[in-house]
């Protein structure tokens, strides 16, 4: 099955929602970056997912359109919400990855969740491909983008509740 | 000095168990026959008294200018149609069941039940009875074989599918049969050398309802009438793909049915009175399609048979209908048609055609053809009138299954002369029984008795201790060849699980800095304790009767008593292990935790099929994981050295990391000689190799002038060897160039073992000296794989190196784990796989004009298991220098090296159980014979291959005895 026009209006619409759900996500008041940055950020993601899907597997020029269409998701799920919250800070970066596993403020943790969410249900969406099942889904992005989506959502949804629990009484 | 021992006799015990685990497994799993070069010939009866008897009965044969040769031809031409699956309810015809409140799948073949109406006396149906397994190729070789299937079937040819066995179709080719193929092109691939005319159609698209069939359809019947044919056989898959697409009872299996009927009624119509009509299916299918088991759906399928010749008198005008629909119809008798093993046609379908039975055949004929009807049969058997023409039937059918019987006898003397499996006694007596009854047949043939009575009785008897012999036959062969010990296969897995945790427990404690690392329990504790559970298991034995032989009897128990008394003495304790998964340093926990995770998941994926084909892309994946995770924990180290490029630099040790994992998975190499720019680029990495290697000095080491010369020169001659061996007139360089290395290199080697180097030198002299002898054995793209793997796992290191904190720890668990997965990663890379065709069998002429089985069969070994040799020694130098960063603690290099190769020990040896203990659930499965049992054997292969090298690399990095000897 090769990436058709439908898949690619899907990922534009996948992406609007995200981009429309961050402020929601992040609150209104954080919305002031420089949206450049952002931009810049998610597209050069596209290229860095797509080399990381190709070095776990993914073919080079086979179904190249569903490889980029992954990469676009991931990019979207990964690289957006990390440039936008941060902003290409090195000390913020650092605060992330040495916090992954432990975010305190409200920010980290709702650009930590999502983003391992998104990373652990990719890979183990990875898992059924090879079986002989013969299903449509198991054709190669798919599984991994179902399995991204509700990996994403249950970090969002992880994230919401860990803050609603943390924040009582704690300043944002 | 006795530690070191300890742990090399640790290795020793473990390969021990290895081996004696591995070995009862297959003891019990690799059921082995052979397959005899033998034919049967017309000239050559199957006993000395055959023809003897032949004679007697039929005095005028050869006069009537037949060319049968054992038996008197009954028809000229047998028209076979095989239909995949054709499932006996398929055929079974109920008359009273409503055309509406029917299946899909029942009486949808009208034709066949009208004839067996209409012409009682010429047409037979049967239960048709497969052996396991149920697939078309298996089904098709015992069908023409007479053989039962076994999982190793030694021929004299690995490389081709043809059998090689005596068979049916060579049988009828070889007697002047003409014949005529349509169908599933299985049959091609297995018989393509005696078939005359073909119209073989491609099989593997089981979504492919229609064009097998049709194909078939469109020929047959003008193929029929062209008449320059004696077998015709005609395949069909329609119902196979119906099966597998759809299920069984769906609504395409109608029309599919609708259709064989059409094709049926046709045929029935066309064929000629000396024709012989034979439809049947080679095996059944369960309710969702699918086939392969053992289930009676599975292996029961139909035969049919019809021919327009009316026997000789028929007493009984269709009165099968009646008495059988009146049974059915008051469901007192469940079906009277009778089950006949398939392997029944060969002997049955040679003798009507008058051609000798194939030599290994073990089916035996089925009598209702040769007493002329199944009413008739059961009437003659039970007949206490008999006429004139009832005994000279019987006669006739007595002759034909004396043929049978002593083909088989003759098989079995034959094959047990080569074997020794069969039991002496036996033999001897089967040969003894039959014996007697040929001489009473040949003394009753030639001396009748008057008395129809009398001589029917005899003959009676004759029949029936024919049967009894062949009964007592197939009970010996089944288990031989078919049925697997499973208590042996049991208690292999015991064995391995065993050395297993013996294994786990020694990393354990080395990680954990345990004492009692390699300590050999009491030796009365451990004989007591054998003895008790040899004594547990003598009493299970005797009371449940479950066969244990003696050797195995005191492997399992020596070995359980070791484990006990290892868990008395350290078992290891909760906090062992969970200071084994983060005793390295906090940031391996996660990594440590992930190796785990996913080796387990790995492991548990081999139950799949579809798993194991797809290895190579599995265990990239794995390791690309792990890579990525110490990549993600370097991020860490940000902070430390933010003002530096230092963890940019890094970032493209992770991405050639990455990259060079991704570019070795899977078969790159495309082994073509002569390939220019291939060797170019090979010759310009040895060349610069070598001068990376003379300037080589990275363990302090001085390796030896006479080392850098000899790796010089060897490099160069292989140079030479490569650009010059295209030159027709210098092909003697291609011959003599392989000695010198082969000479050279092991005396090389045989110095360098015994010098008294320290031990990193020893084994850094000994990789340089043999490198030149690997590249060539690697060939043409050597010199890249040996580039790919160094780079590979120095990079790997690298990774490691700046991602690890503490200075005094232990090369971490994760890391060695990884590295084992990347020999099973290059192992695929090299272009091998789990099949032996995959084999480089190009490596066996290295220097040789013809093949030399031993030196063949070592360089195979040798190339096969390169990736093996070349990993192992990189862990030896990533563990040498990840020791040697501290100066202060200085463990000697053994006990540096034997958490990890313990750990390449756990990973291979948790393969292979795991591969048993599937292979031992998945016994009557589909896949077993393709998919699961090659890759049993070949993890077996590699446990015990990396146990050997361990032992070597061991043996090499010992401590030096001269420095003990001045202690």
């Amino acid at each position: 099955m090769k990436a058709r026009p439908t898949e690619a209006s899907f990922l534009l619409l996948l992406s609007s929602i995200v981009a429309f759900s961050l402020p929601y996500q992040f609150g209104w008041d954080l919305f002031q970056p420089d949206q450049t940055v952002t931009f810049v950020g998610t597209f050069v993601g596209i290229f860095v997912f797509h080399f990381i899907g190709i070095i776990y597997g993914a073919s080079c020029l086979d179904h190249f359109l569903n490889t980029l269409s992954w990469a676009c998701l991931h990019s979207i799920y990964i690289s957006l919400p990390l440039s936008f919250a941060h902003q290409f800070s090195s000390e913020a970066y650092y605060n992330i990855v040495h916090n992954f596993f432990r975010p305190t403020t409200h920010v980290e943790r709702s650009v930590s969740f999502p983003i391992i969410g998104a990373t652990i249900g990719s890979w183990i969406g990875a898992l059924p491909i090879p079986l002989d099942w013969d299903r449509p889904w198991q054709q190669w992005p798919i599984s991994c983008v179902i399995g991204c989506v509700v990996g994403h959502s249950c970090g969002v949804l992880i994230a919401i509740i860990a803050s609603r629990y943390k924040s009582q009484g704690m300043h944002l | 000095m006795q530690k070191s021992h300890g742990a090399l006799l640790y290795v020793f015990w473990l390969t021990l168990l290895h081996i004696a685990g591995i070995y009862i497994f297959s003891s019990g799993f690799l059921l082995t026959r052979y397959e005899l070069p033998q034919r049967s010939t017309c000239d050559i009866a199957p006993s000395p008294l055959s023809f003897q008897i032949r004679d007697s009965i039929f005095p005028d044969l050869k006069a009537e200018g037949d060319d049968s040769c054992w038996f008197p031809k009954r028809f000229n031409k047998s028209v076979i149609m095989v239909i995949d699956a054709l499932r006996f309810d398929y055929v079974e015809m109920d008359p009273f069941v409503d055309e509406n409140s029917t299946r899909y799948n029942q009486n949808k073949l009208p034709s066949i039940y009208h004839i067996l109406r209409d012409r009682p006396s010429s047409s037979h149906l049967f239960r048709f009875i497969a052996d396991p397994p149920t697939v078309t190729m298996q089904r098709l070789k015992g069908m023409t074989t007479g053989g039962m299937p076994t999982f190793i079937d030694v021929s004299s040819n690995f490389a081709s599918t043809k059998i090689q066995e005596d068979n049916m179709i060579s049988q009828f080719s070889s007697n002047n049969k003409n014949i005529t193929f349509m169908g599933d092109d299985t049959w091609m691939s297995l018989y393509s050398d005696h078939i005359n005319v073909s119209f073989p159609f491609d099989s593997f698209n089981v979504y492919d309802l229609h064009t097998v069939d049709n194909g078939i359809i469109s020929n047959l019947i003008p193929q029929m009438v062209k008449n320059d044919w004696n077998v015709l056989i005609a395949h069909f898959l329609g119902v196979d793909h119906v099966g597998h697409r759809f299920q069984s009872n769906a609504p395409a299996m109608k029309e599919k049915l609708a259709q064989m009927d059409e094709v049926i009624q046709q045929v029935t119509s066309t064929i000629d009175s000396s024709t012989m009509l034979l439809i049947m299916g080679d095996h059944g299918a369960t309710d969702s399609g699918d086939h392969g088991g053992s289930s009676q759906q599975e292996v029961e399928s139909a035969l049919f048979t019809y021919s327009r010749t009316q026997s000789m008198n028929n007493p009984f005008p269709s009165s099968k209908d009646v008495t059988h629909a009146i049974s059915r119809h008051n469901s007192i008798v469940e079906s009277s048609y009778r089950s006949v093993p398939q392997v029944d046609l060969v002997p049955t379908l040679c003798l009507l055609m008058g051609v000798p039975i194939p030599f290994g055949n073990l089916g035996l004929i089925v009598p209702e053809y040769f007493l002329e009807s199944s009413e008739h049969a059961q009437y003659l058997m039970n007949s206490v009138n008999p006429t004139e023409s009832d005994v000279q039937r019987l006669i006739i059918t007595n002759y034909a299954l004396h043929l049978n019987i002593a083909q088989v006898i003759r098989y079995i003397e034959t094959y047990s002369k080569m074997s020794k499996s069969f039991s002496h006694e036996a033999i001897t007596k089967m040969k003894r029984d039959a014996t007697q009854n040929d001489q009473l047949l040949l003394h009753l043939t030639q001396s009748p008795d008057v008395d129809y009575v009398r001589a029917y009785q005899q003959h009676r008897k004759i029949f029936s201790s024919y049967r009894q012999i062949h009964t007592e036959i197939s009970t010996l062969c089944r288990e031989l060849w078919v049925t697997f010990d499973t208590n042996s296969m049991l208690m292999g897995c015991a064995v391995l699980f065993i050395a297993f945790i013996s294994v786990i427990q020694n990393i354990v404690a080395i990680h954990t800095h345990s004492s009692k690392v390699y300590n050999q329990p009491d030796v009365y504790a451990r004989l007591t304790s054998a003895v008790i559970i040899g004594g547990i298991l003598w009493i299970i034995k005797s009371t449940y009767h479950v066969q244990i032989t003696w050797p195995q009897h005191v492997v399992v128990s020596y070995s359980m008593s070791y484990v006990f008394c290892m868990l008395e003495f350290h078992w290891p304790s909760r906090s062992s292990v969970s200071s084994f998964i983060n005793n390295v340093s906090e940031n391996s926990v996660t990594k440590n935790v992930v190796i785990i995770v996913s080796l387990t998941l790995h492991l548990v994926g081999l139950c799949s099929n579809s798993y194991i084909e797809m290895e190579k892309h599995v265990i990239r994946f794995l390791i690309a994981s792990v890579a990525g995770l110490i990549c993600l924990s370097t991020l860490s180290d940000v902070r430390a050295q933010m003002d530096s490029w230092s963890p940019i630099y890094n970032w493209f040790g992770h991405c050639i990391v990455f990259a060079l994992t991704r570019l070795t998975s899977g078969g790159v190499y495309d082994l073509q000689e002569g390939n220019w720019t291939v060797m170019m680029m090979s010759v310009i990495t040895i060349i610069s190799g070598c001068v990376y290697i003379v300037r080589l000095d990275v363990t302090k080491e001085n390796i030896s002038f006479v080392d850098q010369i000899s790796f010089l020169t060897n490099a160069s001659l292989v140079i030479f060897m490569w650009i010059l061996s295209p030159l027709p007139s210098l092909q003697w360089i291609k011959l003599a160039v392989p000695w010198i290395l082969y000479v050279t290199c092991s005396l090389q080697s045989a110095r360098i073992i015994f010098s008294s180097s320290t031990p990193i030198g020893r084994i850094l002299r000994f990789t340089i000296v043999n490198l030149p002898l690997c590249v060539m054995i690697l060939g043409f793209w050597g010199p890249l794989h040996i580039l790919l793997v160094s780079l590979q796992t120095f990079f790997f290191y690298v990774q490691l190196q700046t991602n690890s904190s503490g200075r005094s720890e232990r090369f971490p668990f994760f890391a060695s784990a990884t590295v084992t997965l990347m020999m099973i990663s290059f192992y695929f890379s090299q272009g091998h796989d789990y099949q032996l065709s995959t084999f480089h069998w190009r490596v066996a002429f290295l220097g040789l004009n013809q093949l030399n089985l031993v030196i063949g069969a070592i360089l195979v070994v040798f190339e096969t298991f390169m990736s093996h040799y070349l990993l192992v020694l990189s862990l030896v130098f990533m563990v040498y220098f990840w020791s040697s960063r501290d100066y202060k603690h200085s463990n000697p290099l053994w006990e540096e090296l034997m958490g990890p190769l313990l750990t390449c020990i756990a990973v291979f040896n948790s393969r292979s159980l795991v591969t048993s203990i599937f292979v031992f659930g998945a016994r009557r499965h589909l896949m077993v014979w393709r998919v699961f049992a090659p890759k049993y054997i070949f993890d077996n292969i590699f446990l015990l291959v990396l146990d050997a090298l361990v032992i070597f690399i061991l043996l090499m990095v010992r401590p030096e005895f001269r420095k003990l000897r001045t202690k």
